[in-house]
């Protein structure tokens, strides 16, 4: 057999602050161009194991590691500074702090300096891995000027052209939307083909990495491994395990099981077999009350450029209302106009038939909640418990009930920023909901969570829905968009472009225009459709 | 003025203002001013709107000295030795102190411009690298926190609606409100900083000086022409200012 590119062995990392391991006893090994899946829950060690790869730790670890990591043969500790670094290139998930120069070609040279090449040689292969992952075209610009996703290609390049032998992807798509995703991985797909280059792909989303994939580890909540294999078998053999730790099964799979139908099932949709029934929840006519929200004609602008252009926009009491569209369409600035937070440069909003302009912004506040993308942002106060009773006339049991609501009545003495992230966010989303607001703004409140948090969430969002507040989600999931909308706004280039129901969305529309895609159920129907007329 | 290597130009703006510092001749320093602004516009290519609309707030806050000067003082030595300023009789003492310290500190803004408008940020912070031996930890550690400053902004922005809409007191004290901004902001730029030192490093950075650079920058004969003159403009002034006296 032939030496692996990659060995490790019995890999045990415990951080000085815990009493159990992060990674608890790893094996596993790495063949010359395997494009590896890990799936793991998470807090299941799998940044941990990364930095464990690049050679980070254990020189930059408070704790303890052992066991052993080969590379090439040889042991990654014999490894000079920064050399293991250019044979094992890491893209990271947050496409805003992955650079440290201003423009484009400067941060690839960046790394080419590390690697000491002559500056003659420089010019030829800063082209080459820009063309790898298409942005020639944007050699000489500033890097704040690029998209999230092709700063996500930019760090691609910039790893590229230290020529690692093993990249290591760590969540790259966790920030970004799905068609920008989808780009990435067909950038990463289209790498793969032209170079043999040797792949571990670290992520909770698997149905983007499907036709990259060639085999998947699975890690437990504990850091250990307990699966190794080929995806079909593990989506098929653990998927209330996968479900339970909070991993999103294949679309295909989910359908299938919805469906009840007898395993093994298929990862994509054209797998499945015709005239599958799925139960589909009752949809209840919409009672909808009178107008909360009032739009007209509301234009935001910065300079002559115009933003937002809002002729007319009327939500109802009750209305659980999807605003939907690619990133930087203008969906937050519009969830933050209709709320206050931002003042439009020419027109009117009226919250309960009253101008925003005349309410007292504390009055206001009372009645509007609003989750913003990022938890922390929220917290005021130093406990979990301080955060839900701030300013709250909520008695001690209303508090008690709204923690094990959100499963985090264990947690209550705790500081908010040391909670996890799905912990975070079902925290900012309490804190707005204690307070029984009339109308609830959600900007992306499941985005990069998993499936547990959004559950979670969800019901809980649901259950304050029926009782009669109003909801208005910004997201890309068009499958929560189908299982909870009574009505979607998808925005382009600051205008609302589609006002309908999701059913006749789903059917009249293109979303593929917006960056979006069909719910899984409708992408099964519709092809099921297709295929029965060609046949 | 802008293919100058931003070390030198650095450091020959700095010795510029030192010796300006023991220099008290108001007329030699108005002169010198004039040869700044005009190497400035001639050879920086910097827009004259521009350069004005910079040049404002200086002149603002080199008045502003002025009068200062004037209004508070010393007791001069010779109250009788008078001199016409504008509309009022002063002491001629007083004047020469004010309109020396005015025009110094108005001919430091000269300097700083011309430093500042002709150069490029990366590549002075590359140069000092390359020429001074600056470490490159440092270097880099400052070019990847420039990156940060305008998300500070936005973030900052974000935080005082979100708590607004917390319902958290606005109407307290400026200062307790910063405390209560501090925490999230600085919670998110320590983790900002920490992943951008672990990309850095996983791009195989070390921090040790022995690296190749894509763009280099050397010390010509034209660097050290710009030295020798610009100095050696102000040695002119003087000569000329004495044979006016």
């Amino acid at each position: 057999m032939k030496q692996p590119l990659l060995e490790v062995d019995q890999l045990i990392v415990t951080f000085e602050e815990e009493s159990t391991p992060t990674l608890e006893d790893l094996s596993f090994t790495v063949q010359e161009g395997d494009s590896i899946l890990l799936l793991g829950p998470s807090g299941s060690g799998k940044s941990t194991l990364t930095y464990c790869l690049n050679g980070l730790y254990p020189k930059e670890l408070d704790g303890k590691m052992s066991g052993s990591i080969s590379f090439a043969g040889s042991h990654i500790e014999e490894f000079k500074s920064g050399k293991i670094n250019l044979e094992v290139g890491t893209v990271f998930q947050d496409p805003e702090t992955q650079f440290c120069m201003l423009t484009v070609e400067d941060e690839i040279a960046f790394g080419l300096e590390n690697k000491k090449m002559s500056p003659d040689l420089m010019e030829s292969e800063i082209n080459r891995v820009l063309s790898l992952v298409g942005l020639q075209h944007r050699r000489k610009d500033q890097i704040h000027t690029l998209s999230g996703g092709q700063k996500q290609k930019l760090a691609l390049a910039a790893v590229l052209a230290l020529e690692p032998r093993l990249l290591i992807l760590d969540e790259p798509t966790a920030n970004l939307d799905p068609a920008a995703s989808k780009d990435l991985v067909e950038t990463i797909r289209h790498l793969k083909e032209q170079q043999d280059i040797t792949l571990l792909i670290i992520e909770h989303n698997i149905d983007y990495w499907l036709p990259i994939i060639n085999r998947t580890l699975l890690l437990d909540r504990d850091g250990s491994l307990y699966f190794d294999g080929d995806l079909c078998e593990a989506v098929n053999l653990y998927d209330e395990e996968l479900q339970q730790r909070g991993i999103w099964l294949p679309e295909a799979a989910l359908l299938a099981k919805q469906a009840q139908l007898p395993k093994p099932w298929p990862l994509t949709i054209d797998l499945l077999p015709h005239g599958l029934q799925f139960q589909t929840k009752p949809q209840e006519a919409v009672q909808t009350g009178e107008r909360i929200v009032c739009v007209d004609n509301a234009v935001f602008r910065i300079k002559e450029k115009v933003l937002l252009d809002i002729p007319t926009l009327a939500i109802r009491q009750g209305e659980f209302l999807a605003i939907t569209g690619k990133n930087g369409s203008g969906k937050t600035l519009l969830s933050r106009m209709i709320t206050g937070l931002l003042k439009p440069t020419a027109g009117d909003i009226e919250f309960l038939d009253k101008k925003l302009r005349r309410w007292n912004t504390n009055e206001l506040y009372q009645q509007i909640g609003y989750v913003f993308q990022n938890p922390e942002h929220q917290f005021l106060t130093d406990s979990v418990w301080g955060e839900l009773a701030f300013g709250q006339t909520a008695n001690e049991e209303e508090i008690q009930k709204a923690l094990e609501e959100i499963q985090l009545a264990a947690q209550a003495e705790k500081h908010p920023f040391t909670l996890s992230q799905g912990q975070k966010r079902r925290l900012s989303v309490a804190t707005m909901l204690v307070q029984e607001p009339q109308l609830l703004v959600l900007d992306e409140p499941t985005f990069g969570q998993d499936s547990h948090t959004t559950e979670v969430l969800m019901d809980l969002i649901w259950k304050h829905h029926q009782r009669g507040c109003t909801v208005i989600m910004i997201t890309h999931d068009m499958d929560l968009v189908d299982r909870f909308a009574s009505r979607v706004l998808i925005v382009d280039q600051g205008r609302v472009v589609q006002d309908d129901k999701p059913a006749a969305i789903w059917k009249k529309t293109d979303l593929s225009v917006y960056g979006l895609s069909l719910p899984a159920k409708e992408a099964y129907s519709k092809q099921k459709d297709e295929a029965s007329l060609y046949a | 003025m802008h293919n100058i290597n931003p070390s030198i130009k650095a450091g020959t703006v700095t010795i510029a203002a030192i010796v300006i510092a023991f220099l008290f001749d108001p007329l030699a320093l108005l002169l010198y001013i004039g040869w700044t602004i005009a190497i400035t516009l001639l050879f920086g290519r910097v827009p004259i709107r521009k350069y004005l609309l910079y040049l404002l707030p200086f002149t603002m806050f080199a008045i502003g000295m002025l009068v200062s000067t004037l209004l508070f003082a010393k007791t001069p030595e010779n109250p009788s030795v008078t001199q016409q300023f504008l509309f009022w009789e002063l002491p001629k003492e007083t004047v020469q102190d004010a309109l020396a310290l005015a025009i110094r500190v108005f001919s430091y803004s000269t300097l700083s411009l011309l430093f500042v408008l002709t150069t490029d940020k990366v590549a002075f912070i590359l140069s000092l690298i390359q020429q001074c031996r600056v470490s490159p930890k440092l270097a880099y550690g400052i070019l990847a926190g420039y990156r940060f400053l305008p998300l500070l902004k936005d973030e900052l922005t974000t935080i005082r609606s979100a708590h607004l809409i917390r319902g958290a007191k606005t109407n307290t004290s400026r200062f307790s409100r910063y405390k209560q901004y501090t925490i999230p902001l600085l919670a998110s730029a320590i983790r900002k900083a920490e992943r951008t030192a672990i990309a850095m490093e996983s791009k195989g950075f070390t921090g040790e000086r022995d690296r190749t650079f894509y763009r280099t920058y050397h010390t010509n004969w034209i660097d050290w022409i710009f030295a020798i003159v610009m100095l050696g403009a102000i040695i002119l002034c003087i000569i000329v200012s004495k044979s006016f006296q």
